[in-house]
Parts: structure tokens; sequence; C-alpha cells
């Protein structure tokens, strides 16, 4: 791993909310915004993420060592992802406060579950295929190894994920 | 007429790194990309649509340290953007649940915190609660809920 002076991350949001109008003829539709907002959300930040706590923050790197200590609860990842089943999976060992989350599901048929607090905690966050979701830590509750992640009963997908402290 | 609902988001973020100080950042070195990824969700309406009146959007409600809810878990939305709208560099926080977090609290744990300017989108659980509050200080927020 190499060892920056410095690390950040720039993020963005960008939403659109449509309604899609089917005419007479049904083949024939029409894409409009929604009438509320009527309008495409977006923002936007970037914030100081340091020097990181080891290989593991990220799955682009092969977090053999990190992995090592919880290797029976956390994923290996592999090809800078990790295969995420129906069992919860921790996705690294380390206790600090968590600054910034990033996990994108990088499957093309099953939702990724995520919980912010531990495995048998709410799993309220829902990653569809191909989705991300993004999340600064607020809390000091809030540590890198809290964050876990699932998928629904008999189902898999793959993500990749950043988890920076 | 049929008609139907979506939502196309998106939530992008690009890892940097500095070599030395002082210097300038570069893509980081382990990630080596920007991220991003994209899903529409299907919503069984639009707020105040006449067809389908489903779920909510505020352009601006103000909040302040007495938390304010979003979201209801009776209402099972499964799409929430919230935008930190203010210019006054307060923070807002963001918890999914009222009760039954660590710590017991009645205000939940408010683990996600968001700086002017930036947003929250993510499809969720149909049983979460979304509550909102800042640290200290007065903010406004934007808000965006669907029910699918």
């Amino acid at each position: 791993m190499s060892t920056p002076n410095d690390r950040r991350v720039i993020y963005s949001t960008y939403i659109v909310p449509t309604k899609t109008l089917e005419m007479d003829e049904t083949y024939v539709t029409q894409e409009v915004f929604m009438g509320s907002p009527g309008k495409t959300l977006g923002g936007r930040g970037k914030m100081t993420i340091g020097a990181q706590w080891g290989d593991g923050f990220t799955s682009m790197t092969t977090a053999w060592e990190d992995a090592e200590a919880n290797w029976n609860v956390q994923g290996m990842t592999t090809n800078g992802t990790l295969a995420v089943s129906d069992t919860a999976t921790d996705l690294n060992d380390e206790g600090s406060d968590l600054d910034f989350l990033y996990i994108k599901n990088t499957g093309q048929t099953n939702e990724v579950l995520v919980s912010l607090n531990g495995t048998s905690g709410n799993y309220y966050i829902e990653v569809p295929p191909e989705g991300s979701v993004y999340l600064r830590g607020a809390h000091a509750n809030l540590d890198c190894n809290d964050v876990f992640v699932k998928c629904n009963s008999g189902e898999s997908t793959t993500i990749e994920y950043i988890v920076a402290n | 007429m049929a008609h139907s609902y979506n939502v196309k988001y998106s939530n992008q973020c690009t890892p940097q790194e500095q070599i030395t100080s002082s210097g300038r950042f570069y893509l980081d070195s382990d990630c080596r990309r920007k991220l991003a990824g994209t899903a529409i969700v299907t919503v069984a309406g639009a707020p105040g649509d006449s067809d389908s009146d489903s779920g909510t959007y505020s352009s601006s409600t103000s909040v302040s340290t007495t938390e304010i809810e979003v979201v209801t878990g009776a209402s099972n939305a499964d799409f929430v953007f919230i935008k930190n709208t203010g210019t006054d560099s307060v923070d807002i926080l963001i918890a999914f649940d009222e009760l039954g977090l660590p710590g017991g609290s009645s205000n939940g744990l408010y683990y996600i915190g968001l700086s002017d300017g930036e947003a929250f989108a993510s499809k969720i659980h149909d049983d979460a609660d979304v509550w909102v509050k800042t640290a200290s200080g007065t903010t406004t927020v934007e808000t965006l809920v669907l029910i699918q």
C-alpha cells in the first residue's frame, strides 16, 4: 500500500424523478419530470479522509492481512469486489470512527442490504443492482466495523466499497 | 391510460491522494478510478400528482436541534433524498430509526452527516423512519420521499 501524505474524496448525488406517460397507443410513451419537484435534484461535497487504517479501506486492494484477524465473519475481496450472500458480512474489523462510506452493488440481479449498526442491526439501506450509496459518518458510535452487508434470503451479489476513517 | 413513475439516481465519488505536502491531488492509487453507480427505482406515484398522488417533496424545510421526521415507517417509503440547502456551515444529521438503535435513545443515533450543499439519496427499507436535526444552529433541507 502506498502511504500518501493525505487523502480526500469528492462525492456527488444526482437524481431524476420522472413520470412516463402512456398515450392512447400503448406503445407510445413520453417521459416527463414528476410535477413535483419538476426538476432534477442533486448535491455534492468534498472531505479529507487522511491516511487510512490499512489496505482494507477499499475493496480495490486485496486485504488479506486485514481480513485475517476476523476471517470467520469478514469477506475476502477478489478482483476489487466482495461476494455477498444472505449471511451478514462485516466489511472490516477496524474499530475507529467511520468518516466516509461508499458501496456499489456490482451485481446484475439482486439487491444488497446495508446495516450501520452491526450484524443484527437494521438493514435500512438498500442498494439495487448497479446502484450505489455513499454517506459521511457523523457519530462516534458509527465505527468502520459497524458496517455489515447481506442479501435477501437465497440471493447473492458482489459489491465494491470504500470504508474510510 | 396507465402511467409509471421512476426515480433514476446516481451516487458517485472520486477518491484522491496527495503524495507530498502542499502537492496536488491525484486519483487514489489504491482505488485507481472514479466510482459511480446508477439505479432506477419504480415508485407508485409522484407528490401531488393528479393521476397518482404519492410521496412528499419539500424544497425547503427549516431544521434545528429539535429533530423532525422526514419519513415515517408507517408510510412504507422506499426512496429518500435529503439535501442540506443551508449556507451557514451548519451540518445536518440523519437517523434511520427513532428507537432500537444501540444506546436506546428515543432520538435514535444520527449516523449520517451532511454539510452545506451535500445530499444523501438511497433506496431504503420500507420500515425505516428517517429523522433529521442539526448538532447546533438552524439550517434548511430539501427532501423527496417516494413510495413503491
